[in-house]
């Protein structure tokens, strides 16, 4: 249950940038999530709710966007969207690609309460 | 009665709106672990020392194989090592024995270490220049992946025990090892362990990727390994 360690980090990111920032809240906040990234989308959620209790978080609304996964082939260049790690290049029938998209894992937007 | 409301109560509540501030931070989640791992990896570099990440599932002879290639190997290197697991310091007592200097990190409930922990056990275990710091994480292929310990090479285990399939089910940690060790080959004879298609599925992953063929306690195959470290030694001190 790595994604737990996730959200702590999150909470921690938050609770300085509120801290900094003179808030009072976090209202909302955005995660970008690769369909790649190893992340677990329902672990995190599951993690999430034990994870940002008598945070800043606690009552945020919690939303997350999935970036699928984009990768150029090493051998022909060409663009196509893989759906695992060990997906060929559905041209050449090369592996070993490179992910241009869909490997992140990054708070995008966050939306705070100001006194 | 508040003339700006008119709410009836005494005047002690604010009018005043909370103002909303949206911040766009695209900031990665594990930043913080990131920029901890690149100082272990600066101080790895400033001393000249080799770090290397172990990583595999539970029981596929990661100490085992640590045991061996420090007996074997300690005239060659100078290792340290440190331990990850959930609980106890039995790995820890055994590479102890064998006389290399070792720190054990209880993770309790954690599944993987970070790259804080490894820094605060640097500064306990004070690996000197040139040392070769074996880094056993907890066993476990899907935890430990997306940390960066600010290793210089991620080494994974898998043992022909387990199912051949293993790099498919847990893509993330083969995607992102240097060298992949397939180890207890001395009992591929009473195994179901097709080691042809295991190799296809590591390099379908990972093309790249360094395979070895060992077994830890037959000592079939280490020379390879050990020829890997002296290797890999080589590079930081050139």
């Amino acid at each position: 249950m790595h994604e737990l360690s996730l959200v702590v980090s999150i909470v921690e990111t938050c609770e300085n940038l509120v801290y900094k920032e003179g808030g009072k809240a976090i209202k909302e906040i955005t995660l970008i999530v690769g369909t790649l990234s190893g992340v677990e989308v329902d672990a995190l959620k599951f993690a999430w709710e034990m994870g940002v209790k008598n945070s800043v978080l606690e009552k945020a609304n919690f939303k997350i966007k999935m970036e699928k996964a984009e990768a150029k082939c090493d051998s022909c260049l060409q663009h196509y969207s893989p759906k695992t790690l060990y997906e060929p290049c559905p041209i050449c029938g090369h592996y070993g690609s490179n992910y241009l998209k869909g490997r992140e894992l990054k708070i995008h937007l966050i939306k705070m309460v100001r006194k | 009665m508040c003339t700006t409301c008119g709410c009836g109560e005494p005047h002690e509540h604010t009018h005043e709106k909370d103002q909303e501030l949206l911040i766009k931070l695209e900031r990665d989640v594990l930043h913080k672990n990131k920029l901890i791992a690149e100082r272990n990896r600066g101080f790895f570099e400033a001393r000249d020392i080799k770090a290397i990440n172990f990583l595999s599932s539970p029981g596929s002879g990661k100490t085992t194989l640590l045991e061996k290639t420090i007996a074997s190997q300690k005239n060659h290197f100078d290792f340290y090592v440190i331990e990850g697991d959930q609980q106890s310091s039995r790995d820890a007592d055994r590479i102890e024995k064998i006389g290399a200097k070792v720190l054990q990190i209880n993770t309790g409930k954690g599944c993987h270490l970070d790259a804080d922990m490894v820094h605060k056990a640097l500064h306990q275990l004070e690996p000197p220049n040139g040392a070769m710091l074996m880094i056993e994480n907890v066993g476990n292929l899907v935890c430990p992946a997306l940390f960066d310990l600010g290793e210089h090479k991620r080494v994974v285990i898998m043992s022909v025990t387990e199912g051949d399939d293993k790099p498919l089910k847990y893509p993330d940690i083969f995607f992102s090892a240097d060298l992949c060790i397939i180890n207890k080959i001395d009992l591929l004879p009473y195994v179901d362990f097709d080691i042809t298609a295991a190799e296809d599925y590591l390099h379908r992953l990972n093309p790249s990727m360094e395979i070895m063929q060992v077994s830890a306690t037959t000592g079939e195959g280490m020379e390879a390994w050990y020829h890997w470290l002296e290797k890999e030694s080589r590079l930081v001190l050139d």
